[in-house]
């Protein structure tokens, strides 16, 4: 979907969200032109979710250099901002129209969850590669400050093919402990 | 075990689904909570006197226990009918439901509901379907559920009077051993006590503009005037929360509400759509509500 987390750019999550964020920015803007001036905080805000939740979070990931997540903690990140986005538009077009639901505050308690879910995943992730020495894992650029770009550990030979198959079960073991047969 | 595809493809469906219930819900799918039994939608040439002997014209209607008298007034660049209505006994003031049902999405356009109940006079309701709050109509309670306390409501009493309470400061039920017959949760007030109770900058969710508007409002004892004003068109531009209020005030009203404005206002009498009720401004149709107030 938006996220590929073995990519080694971040140009694709980024034009993702940005595009889901425009897309809101669109839909309120023009719902609200349609509205015989009666507005919403949730739908006027629309756009802020994927843009603060989303686009901000790769973008301080990229600045900062930092690897982006495995692929467990991105997808439910993912979600969770979309269920946020979904929940705020419904919640405008009710308020909007001068009704509520109950079942909207659903989206709002699923979209914690899942978030709750990414910390927790990414909290695990970031546990177990401090927690095993030796290994590196391959999320995504290895980057130096000097060079800023993505450099690759020398002296390694090409990683056969099969070991494709590991990396997209997104199982991160470093070429070399595969080598050595630590598998 | 999680994998990306299986998880998205999941919870993507069931989130697809899920909203497409929620929109269902609320807009379409109709939810018949509790049904007018006949004996409430009795005949009501039995409390409006002899309408045989109905003197009518094209802006007045007079008989036995009640008179009708409709007026237009043109203010603010705005087309506003007012029904003067003075009656005998405040039992001929009346509300119906669409369908005589309460519920949610059940819907009906004003001059329909009208014609059911053979009403002279009608206007919409406050679409109490849309809203939570507290709900009376005729003498029955049917919600008393109440999430803002800040929520004005109308009362009209058994004897004819009107009053704008806030639901934090009463219970329906207390309402009706007041003897509240019935109890309308739109708003807001716009004349209590005489004067003018809404700000210049006060608006009903958050609409800011002038919008076509539906009114009551209590001048003494049986005395009424209904109020609907056009708006969204070229010829008729609405009317502002504040205009509205002032001109109930230049009627003379001591109590006066606002309900369900834009395309619900629709003024219905003696067998006819008086004003140009629409949605969008560029159609004049009348949109579909769920309950009306009506003079039989």
């Amino acid at each position: 979907m938006f996220i590929s987390p073995d990519e080694t750019s971040y140009r694709k999550p980024l034009i993702s969200w940005m595009a889901l964020t425009v897309f809101a920015a669109v839909f309120s803007f023009v719902y609200e032109l349609m509205s015989h001036h009666v507005y919403s905080p949730f739908m006027v805000g629309l756009c802020l979710i994927p843009l603060a939740g989303g686009f901000l979070s790769v973008l301080v990931h990229r600045i900062r250099r930092i690897p982006l997540p495995d692929v467990r903690t991105q997808t439910l990140h993912c979600w969770s901002i979309l269920t946020f986005t979904i929940g705020s538009m419904l919640t405008g077009v009710f308020d909007i129209y001068g009704t509520t639901s109950a079942f909207t505050k659903y989206y709002w308690i699923l979209g914690m969850i899942l978030l709750i879910g990414a910390v927790i995943s990414y909290g695990i992730h970031y546990l177990k590669k401090i927690n095993t020495p030796g290994k590196r894992y391959l999320n995504g650029p290895v980057m130096t400050r000097r060079a800023g770009k993505t450099e690759h550990p020398a002296a390694l030979p090409e990683m056969p093919a099969y070991c494709s198959r590991i990396r997209e079960a997104g199982r991160m073991e470093s070429w070399s402990s595969i080598q050595h047969g630590s598998n | 075990m999680f994998t990306k595809k299986r998880f998205s493809l999941f919870y993507g469906v069931f989130l697809l689904l899920f909203t497409a219930f929620v929109l269902l819900q609320a807009f379409v799918i109709p939810q018949s909570y509790q049904t007018v039994s006949a004996a409430e939608t009795s005949d009501s040439s039995e409390s409006s006197g002899n309408t045989a002997n109905a003197y009518i014209t094209e802006n007045s209607y007079t008989s036995d226990g009640m008179t009708v008298t409709i007026r237009t007034y043109t203010e603010n660049d705005t087309q506003i009918y007012v029904a003067d209505v003075l009656l005998d006994s405040p039992d001929s003031l009346k509300t119906a439901f669409a369908e005589d049902t309460y519920g949610k999405n059940i819907t009906e356009v004003t001059s329909e509901i009208a014609e059911n109940h053979d009403a002279v006079l009608a206007i919409n309701g406050d679409y109490y379907s849309a809203r939570n709050g507290y709900v009376i109509r005729n003498g029955i309670l049917y919600s008393s559920d109440s999430t803002d306390g800040d929520q004005e409501d109308l009362v009209i009493y058994e004897d004819g009077s009107m009053e704008v309470i806030r639901e934090g400061d009463t219970t329906a039920q207390e309402l009706l051993d007041q003897g509240a017959v019935q109890v309308f949760c739109f708003g807001p007030g716009l004349i209590e006590n005489g004067s003018v109770s809404v700000s210049e900058d006060e608006e009903v969710g958050h609409a800011m503009s002038s919008n076509p508007r539906t009114a009551i409002g209590w001048i003494s004892d049986t005395h009424y005037v209904f109020v609907v004003s056009d708006g969204r068109t070229s010829e008729s531009e609405g009317l502002t929360l504040y205009e509205l209020a002032e001109f109930m005030e230049s009627l003379g009203c001591e109590t006066a509400y606002n309900l369900d404005g834009g395309g619900s206002s629709t003024m219905y009498f003696n067998g006819e759509v008086v004003n140009c009720p629409t949605t969008n401004g560029h159609s004049i149709r009348e949109r579909s509500v769920s309950d009306i107030v009506y003079i039989a």
